[in-house]
């Protein structure tokens, strides 16, 4: 039977609530559920591709894993430490440890540094390759390994394109060698011509020296390229998850199909145009499903209980990992089985 | 002939050699060269290309729309019989909106942050409509926003642009782009900011428009697949150049002739390479070139697989490949419709 992969971090039961600004001094402040009850590991040297349109919470989950946003509750076990209850320098120490590319290249590297500057800077830090010669080594094999040449080196950022931008990011990024990467949307302000480019960079860095990712997009072409495992997120509930070709071949929720027959193109089309909007600024339906007002398969139950979490029946039940056993939130999934333990608690 | 030709007695727009330039400190630019096109009555076509592509400024031309600092060099824009380059201002007004409107890409900046939605509208008819009276103006205000899909008008209408999401901005937008009931409407990449599912209702809502109304459409983007979905004729631009006017049947079944359009085509994953075991994507290699260091010869020469010696040195020719179809290079590879 096969053994769920190595990980080498675990979310478990993340959550964050954003409060809102007091409609009224009479009214207590609201709060925004961004985030509800997450869990999921990043197996060794895979690509975990997290999908969902705006407002889902991708973002705020990938910035929570990065220590930018403090979770409300939860843990993210990273090397035997959980990581939320890190602060100052001990968290600092790790952070050599996990990297973050940015999605717009033209705000996150800084205009006035040079390449060498942005790209050592990582090393000067924390104080790894002191040597001169050796570190200036690093530096251009890192530019080769991004596709950059070692030239490049004395310019500034804005004599590169988009493309060229988002290299050094990356190039920043994987300079101390990681153990993993959150990567929030690196393609989507890229050209469509350049896109590929950054793509194929991904999955060499992935292959070659297998880096592990955890790839935040709307864009599900892209996903279901790059992605060994897939997490769907909808208004903060991780509706779907599991390995990226049974997610995308066999969708258990009704909102993946939605995702999936967007994308498949215009032969069926009516089920997206039926299938309304996703509702703004309304009163907050967490814990219940909040696909609830736009799904068309929707029972009785999901008007009074949470969506149970449920594993697909073709999955190895011997034992739950999320992203690696094909799961789902769902009162009404297609071929889904409650499974043999709860394993997972809703408060 | 780039763009093909129609029966020029069922044809709105005809657009002929139109080039734009931009003076800079660097000396002029041409961000369109060249650009020729035909609309019929409740047509379709397509206008892709990336950024610096000059889709957009050729979408804001035939609006008399160009930002200061750029001016139509030469070139012929007839609509509806009337030649448009060089026409005084106050006939562009009288056009501009009533008969031909745009729909810009970001709805939230094309919308006055400080007007309520009902006084936008009300713009609209005092400067068009005058003779249209309170009740009926309002009725058709109501009738407009139910059209684009906005159940709850008379909230929409007190309004303002940002208490509305995004998806309802963009059918505001939408709702005052046809209001006048105009002959063209030009989409500059009007799903691009918006997401999955709500691009799909917003492109459905603009294909119901052209299909029942008759109202010709011109969609211009990046994205292949907003432009696959019926588009009767597709233009490929690359650095101001139509590099290729094609069916968008022979498009997608087929394939284009002109390198750079295959290349597009291919460098999504999807096309030969559905994972990445199934080997790298075909990326392009390069960069769209900066508009003042274009290359002596073929623009897409530096990038292009079957680019030579001659590709680097002389513009490539206009080549047909078809009915009202044709590429601009050296070698393209002209393949039979598939029937």
């Amino acid at each position: 039977m096969p053994r769920p992969p190595e990980s080498v971090l675990e979310v478990r039961n993340l959550t964050k609530t954003f409060s809102r600004p007091r409609t009224s001094f009479f009214r207590p402040p609201e709060s925004q559920i961004a985030v509800y009850d997450v869990s999921f590991s990043l197996p060794k040297g895979s690509v975990v591709g997290l999908v969902g349109e705006t407002g889902s919470g991708k973002t705020t989950l990938g910035r929570m894993v990065m220590r930018l946003i403090e979770p409300s509750s939860g843990s993210i076990h990273f090397d035997g430490t959980d990581l939320t209850r890190l602060n100052g320098k001990a968290l600092r120490s790790l952070r050599k440890r996990f990297q973050m590319v940015f999605q717009d290249p033209y705000s996150s590297l800084n205009p006035r540094m040079t390449v060498r500057e942005t790209i050592e800077e990582p090393f000067l830090v924390h104080g790894v390759l002191p040597d001169r010669e050796m570190r200036e080594k690093a530096l251009e094999s890192l530019l080769l390994k991004v596709g950059l040449d070692p030239a490049d080196l004395d310019r500034l950022p804005l004599e590169f394109s988009g493309g060229g931008r988002q290299r050094i990011g990356i190039a920043r990024a994987i300079a101390l060698s990681p153990d993993f990467l959150v990567a929030d949307e690196p393609v989507s302000s890229l050209d469509v011509s350049i896109q590929a480019q950054i793509v194929n960079l991904f999955a060499r860095l992935n292959r070659e020296d297998k880096m592990t990712f955890l790839f935040i997009s709307h864009d599900l072409t892209v996903v279901s390229y790059l992605s060994d495992y897939v997490l769907v997120l909808y208004r903060g509930l991780n509706v779907e998850a599991g390995p990226a070709k049974e997610v995308f071949d066999n969708p258990l929720h009704p909102y993946t199909r939605l995702l999936v027959s967007a994308v498949s193109g215009p032969s069926d089309t009516d089920s997206v145009r039926d299938a309304g909007t996703i509702p703004q600024g309304q009163s907050q339906t967490l814990p219940l499903c909040p696909f609830f007002d736009r799904c068309p398969e929707k029972v009785e139950a999901c008007r009074t209980e949470p969506p149970p979490f449920r594993i697909s029946e073709k999955a190895q039940t011997a034992e739950i990992v999320i992203p690696w056993t094909h799961t789902v939130a769902c009162h009404s999934p297609l071929g889904a089985t409650t499974p043999p333990t709860p394993e997972r608690k809703r408060t | 002939m780039q763009g093909g030709s129609l029966n020029p007695n069922t044809s709105i727009l005809d657009v002929k050699n139109l080039t734009v330039r931009i003076k800079t400190p660097r000396g002029p630019v041409f961000p369109v060269r060249q650009f020729s096109m035909t609309l019929a009555k409740g047509d379709l076509v397509g206008i892709v290309g990336e950024s610096g592509s000059g889709k957009t400024l050729a979408g804001l031309s035939l609006l008399g729309l160009l930002p200061e600092g750029s001016e139509i060099l030469e070139g012929s824009i007839r609509f509806d019989g009337k030649e448009l380059v060089g026409a005084p201002e106050d006939s562009w007004n009288r056009i501009r909106g009533a008969r031909i409107s745009m729909i810009f890409q970001e709805p939230q900046s094309a919308l006055n942050p400080i007007l309520r939605i009902g006084s936008m509208f009300e713009e609209i008819y005092d400067s068009h409509r005058p003779d249209m009276d309170g009740p009926f103006r309002q009725q058709a205000i109501r009738d407009l926003l139910l059209s684009v899909g906005l159940d709850r008008p008379d909230s929409i209408v007190r309004s303002y642009p940002h208490q509305l999401s995004g998806g309802m901005r963009q059918r505001v937008l939408i709702a005052m782009a046809i209001a006048l009931s105009p002959d063209i409407v030009i989409a500059d990449e009007p799903t691009t900011a918006l997401d999955l599912t709500m691009s799909h209702q917003i492109l459905d809502l603009l294909l119901e428009r052209n299909r029942k109304d008759g109202m010709s459409l011109i969609l211009i983007s990046h994205d292949l697949g907003i432009i696959r979905r019926s588009a009767r004729q597709i233009l490929v631009l690359y650095a101001g150049h139509i590099v290729e006017s094609v069916s968008g049947e022979r498009f997608f079944k087929s394939g284009p002739s002109h390198p750079y359009a295959q290349a597009l085509l291919l460098s999504r994953p999807g096309a030969n390479r559905k994972t990445k075991e199934d080997g790298p994507l075909e990326a392009i290699r390069g960069q769209v070139p900066p508009l003042w260091e274009l290359p002596a010869g073929c623009a897409f020469a530096p990038r292009c697989p079957l680019a030579d010696a001659r590709c680097q040195r002389e513009s490539p020719p206009w080549i047909p490949t078809g009915t009202d179809q044709g590429a601009l290079c050296f070698y393209p590879s002209i393949k039979e419709d598939v029937a």
